[in-house]
């Protein structure tokens, strides 16, 4: 009796944290089919093992993911992931077990426990000091700052974490954060050269510049590049400004698609907002809208999102711009280390300028070449259809062909015997003609 | 046409507020401008921004103020932050000594990225945060003037985000910098005038901690 009474008391206490965890607003509620689907999916016998239809999967998280089982969802995501996606053996993370690890001293213990209290400060599960919540994020910081030696802590991985620890156990969110960092490759960009990070923000300013030039150009104006404000959307996922309904929308996404959704919802919410963003005048005012207001979207405003985001493909744009910024890199590089201080000012500031022009340069001839192949590929469209209107044509003249042969056959038969020698009189001095039908038949 | 209000004059200064993890940057900056503080900000990922508007004689002064991200690897990502600054704070926390010896290194990250037009270093004015949780410097005060003049710094602050101590001081007194440097700026642009040689940033200031 009284064992029973702890276990129910257990399971309350365990409910109650749940319902702490998940205390935030749903962005796509989703339907009883999606929750009838997601239902069959994560009791599916074989779902960790037997690769599922990766269009499939899709379309599922497109048609949203109950809060209650995000948690299994983006666990099943990721088993699926590693089922087709296997990483060579060297980019693979250590399979140190998270319980070995949590044993260890780690080198970034001040700086993992400064932020623990600057990790979701205002939501109930993390505010209390030291109480479950950060004591939970504090292992998990720990055991991945000793797994992963190179990154180590980086801020803004304190609440990619957290939004795990939101929707599953501690030693569940060690494995899923270890599949973000590792299999998605976040971990690049949390490095201590940050060179992955400037990269990101190089590709964000070039869909901008590329998709909303007058976005781009104001911005420009005031000298705010993406590193002035969308750093945090890159190293949080977005998670430490907006709503967590929206964020937990956005992983989703990242757990099929990943890192390229960033820039996609970061591409939606600049051009959504765009007419009042080019309304601010002053330098503070674009990136007090940027950094306070944008990030209070409404329900509506983060479904549109959202939405829009699914209809997105930029991945070939991403893959330009990363090679694109690479050159830039090492032109730099070879111009060699200037002299003095002012010479190297004016020389940055040239190159800065050459680097501006080039880049207006490569874009333009982008577009052109773009544009080439958009003509091209119209033509190549007109050939195939010209291609299979004449195949058609031949079809119906090699039929129209066999009925004339059956027809002489029939008319060779009812011909009487001597009118027949001369028929073949006449088919020996039209002979060539003939022959040259029989060869145009072959091919 | 004489109603001067329209005709003021005005300075817009970028500071930069840089220092160690968790040494208080964000607080005192919050506390400067909104007059509130919180043992719990979010962290800062990246760079954050402040103005404050201040009334200076007859003339207005926007401070622009760059709240930098604290860890180390965030200063490959400072020499865009830096740019066209003319002043800064540099904060370390009174209680952790470490973020005192990292002091040194964020100044010459400082200098080494950002100087003034005529080639002088920008004003940067030291600021020992969180002194209501003990450690007296204002005992090692002579020690610190002597560190500030070492190290190129015009003055230094003990201060608290939390009780409200010094922030504003600290601030006007790095304004007081920035416009003298500024008008040292402007007469060396007009030709043939010759102008005093007075480095300011050797004139030891009382950093008005003394108690």
């Amino acid at each position: 009796m009284e064992k029973e009474n702890q276990r129910l008391e257990a399971s309350r206490d365990e409910l109650h944290i749940r319902k702490t965890k998940l205390d935030y607003q749903e962005v796509c509620t989703c339907s009883k089919e999606a929750q009838a689907l997601w239902e069959r999916k994560l009791t599916a016998p074989g779902r960790t093992t037997n690769p599922q239809d990766k269009e499939d999967i899709y379309r599922a998280v497109c048609q949203g993911v109950p809060k209650s089982r995000r948690g299994e969802v983006w666990l099943l995501l990721s088993h699926q992931h590693r089922l087709q996606h296997r990483l060579p053996q060297r980019q693979q993370a250590p399979d140190t077990p998270y319980y070995d690890l949590l044993k260890q001293l780690t080198a970034q213990q001040h700086a993992i426990l400064v932020d623990l209290g600057r990790t979701f400060p205002t939501h109930q599960y993390f505010s209390a000091q030291l109480g479950a919540g950060q004591l939970s994020l504090y292992n998990l910081l720990k055991a991945y700052s000793l797994m992963d030696t190179e990154v180590g802590y980086c801020q803004g991985i304190s609440f990619v974490a957290g939004v795990l620890l939101l929707h599953m156990r501690e030693e569940q969110a060690f494995d899923l954060l270890k599949f973000l960092m590792y299999d998605l490759g976040i971990r690049r960009q949390y490095r201590p050269d940050m060179v992955s990070l400037q990269i990101q923000m190089y590709q964000l300013s070039r869909l901008l510049h590329d998709y909303h030039r007058e976005l781009y150009n104001h911005l420009e104006e005031y000298e705010i590049g993406p590193s002035l404000y969308a750093a945090p959307w890159f190293l949080t996922l977005f998670a430490s400004q907006f709503p967590l309904g929206f964020v937990s929308c956005i992983f989703d996404l990242v757990f099929v698609q990943g890192t390229e959704v960033i820039f996609k919802v970061a591409l939606c919410l600049l051009s959504s907002h765009e007419r009042e963003i080019v309304e601010c005048d002053s330098f503070e005012s674009i990136v007090d809208y940027l950094k306070t207001t944008l990030p209070t979207l409404t329900q509506t405003q983060m479904e549109q999102t959202i939405t829009k985001v699914m209809e997105m493909d930029i991945s070939k744009q991403l893959h330009a711009y990363e090679v694109e910024y690479h050159v830039l890199q090492d032109e730099m590089l070879d111009a060699g280390p200037p002299p003095d201080d002012s010479e190297r000012l004016d020389k940055l500031e040239k190159t800065n300028v050459q680097l501006k022009k080039q880049n207006m340069d490569l874009l333009e001839k982008l577009q052109a070449a773009r544009q080439k192949i958009q003509t091209l590929e119209t033509s190549v469209e007109n050939f195939l259809s010209r291609e299979s209107k004449l195949k058609h044509m031949i079809r119906s003249l090699e039929q129209e062909r066999a009925t004339y042969q059956r027809t002489i056959e029939r008319m060779r038969f009812s011909l009487p015997p001597d009118a027949l020698t001369d028929v073949e009189m006449t088919q020996i001095k039209t002979g060539p003609n003939g022959k040259a039908k029989t060869s145009a038949k072959k091919p | 046409q004489m109603g001067g209000q329209n005709l003021r004059k005005e300075h817009l200064y970028k500071v930069l507020v840089i220092g160690d993890l968790g040494v208080g940057k964000t607080s005192i900056i919050r506390r400067y401008v909104h007059q509130t503080f919180s043992s719990n900000y979010r962290a800062t990922i990246g760079v954050d921004f402040a103005l404050k508007v201040l009334n200076w004689d007859s003339e207005t002064v926007r401070l622009q103020l760059w709240d930098i991200a604290g860890q180390e690897r965030f200063g490959n990502m400072t020499r865009v932050y830096y740019r066209e600054a003319m002043g800064a704070f540099i904060v370390f926390d009174v209680t952790r000594p470490t973020t005192f010896e990292a002091v040194i290194k964020w100044k010459e990250d400082l200098d080494s990225k950002v100087m003034l037009a005529n080639g002088q270093r920008i004003a940067t004015v030291l600021l020992a945060n969180k002194c209501d949780q003990g450690r007296e410097l204002s005992n090692n005060g002579i020690k610190m003037d002597q560190f500030c003049k070492d190290h190129g710094f015009v003055g230094w602050f003990e201060t608290s985000a939390k009780d409200n101590l010094n922030i504003s001081d600290a601030a006007n007194f790095l304004v007081k910098h920035i416009m003298a440097t500024e008008n040292d700026i402007l007469k060396s642009v007009v030709p043939d005038t010759i102008s005093p040689q007075m480095d300011s940033s050797r004139q030891m200031s009382c950093s008005g901690c003394f108690k």
